[in-house]
């Protein structure tokens, strides 16, 4: 990279001379700037399989955003990614059907939250949207400030002083998105699943992958395998993250994760 | 952590004494560093039953990065991979391979979508 601009590494590593996988920071990228984790209850009735909600953008404009959701009633603890993609179950709830998280531009400005369940009796599933300050779309718009302090760096070509908050590569305002964990784990045949102890102790942020030779599918997602088409799934608690190839377990798969320091719950 | 490094903290939280998780950005702890989101526009070809189209955004990196993609449809954005909620055809998935990010999209009817996606070139999956 150019030598100018902030860069920070870790203890025991050269700043100088660090690559930006080395790096914890630099100015040349920009960081996931978390602004808030909003809450929505949403709950299917006795009776019925389907349910959704709306719930308000706290931006005024498109977030980055990252969904998740857990089923309360029948397996509390347990998040996994708020989208659905194509599966008809969880590997340990099987009466869940899907799940899906719509954001709606403005005048709408918001979230709409749907879930679909088989089981009985009145079901409650809770989603958590972890928003970022940054947009997807590159059309952000100005948010009540805290006041002209801090600590601001602004990417190559933006003017700091003037730059709004998606603009900034990193602001004191809100906080960075910190990776704890980037690592693997292997559901070894005829197991489909695998576990991984993160060790934190309250439920992260996390994105994991299923790897098919040397492509990394995003999960929950369908994948190809072998000419099949499977679906894998993934969930964290507070203490475990779990993963499921929901294969025939004739191979032997490998799931690589991000798991990130800041708290979905 | 010890008393060394960078540490920032938020207004009214006193860097030299807050924990790490109090700390806005510390040399501890490795930021998820990415690239400005690019767009990716997609037009789907009408085949009889719904209609389909790809595409794929390329990159140059050692290895398999972290992408996180948006698709904005029918006036709602979506994080992918997704199924639309109204049990149409509707759905958009991607994988990413050594070189690029591939997008699949399946819509009712023929139709040009938005793909906004993030790219981190210092973080990587694989």
């Amino acid at each position: 990279m150019a030598d100018y601009g902030t860069k920070i590494s870790p203890v025991s590593t050269n700043v100088l001379s660090a690559v930006g996988s080395d790096l914890v920071y630099s100015s040349r990228w920009s960081n996931f700037k978390l602004h808030s984790v909003i809450t929505k209850t949403v709950s299917i009735p006795d009776g019925d399989t389907g349910a959704f909600d709306l719930v308000d953008n706290p931006i005024p404009y498109a977030p980055m955003h990252l969904p998740f959701c857990e089923s309360t009633t029948t397996i509390p603890g347990k998040w996994r990614f708020g989208t659905m993609a194509g599966t008809l179950f969880m590997p340990d709830d099987l009466d869940w059907a899907s799940v899906g998280v719509r954001y709606r531009p403005a005048p709408d400005n918001d979230f709409l939250l749907f879930v679909s369940h088989f089981g009985a009796g009145i079901r409650t599933f809770t989603f958590k949207i972890a928003i970022f300050v940054d947009s997807p779309q590159s059309a952000g718009a100005a948010i009540p400030s805290v006041g002209d302090f801090g600590t601001k760096t602004a990417g190559p070509g933006l003017n700091v002083l003037t730059a709004l908050d998606y603009q900034l590569a990193m602001t004191s305002k809100y906080q960075s998105l910190t990776v704890a964990t980037d690592t693997s784990v292997t559901a070894v045949a005829p197991s489909t699943q695998a576990t991984y102890a993160h060790g934190l102790g309250y439920v992260p942020i996390f994105l994991p992958y299923i790897r098919v030779g040397s492509v990394a599918y995003p999960i929950p997602s369908n994948f190809e395998d072998h000419s099949v088409i499977h679906h894998a799934e993934g969930w964290i608690s507070n203490t475990t993250l779990y993963v499921d190839s929901a294969c025939d377990g004739s191979t032997s798969h490998t799931f690589d994760f991000l798991i990130f320091n800041e708290r979905l719950v | 952590m010890a008393d060394y490094g960078t540490k920032i903290s938020s207004p009214g939280v006193s860097v030299l004494t807050a924990a790490d998780s109090q700390l806005r950005l510390t040399s501890k702890r490795k930021c998820l560093k990415v690239a400005a989101p690019q767009q990716t526009d997609i037009t789907t070809v009408f085949g009889g039953l719904f209609a389909t189209g790809s595409g794929s955004l390329g990159f140059s990196l050692a290895f398999i990065p972290v992408v996180i993609p948006f698709i904005n449809y029918a006036g709602a954005i979506y994080i992918m991979p997704f199924v639309n909620l109204d049990l149409s055809f509707t759905q958009a998935y991607h994988f990413v391979d050594s070189n690029s990010v591939n997008f699949d999209v399946t819509t009712d009817a023929a139709a040009t979508v938005n793909i906004y996606t993030y790219l981190s070139e210092t973080e990587r999956v694989i």
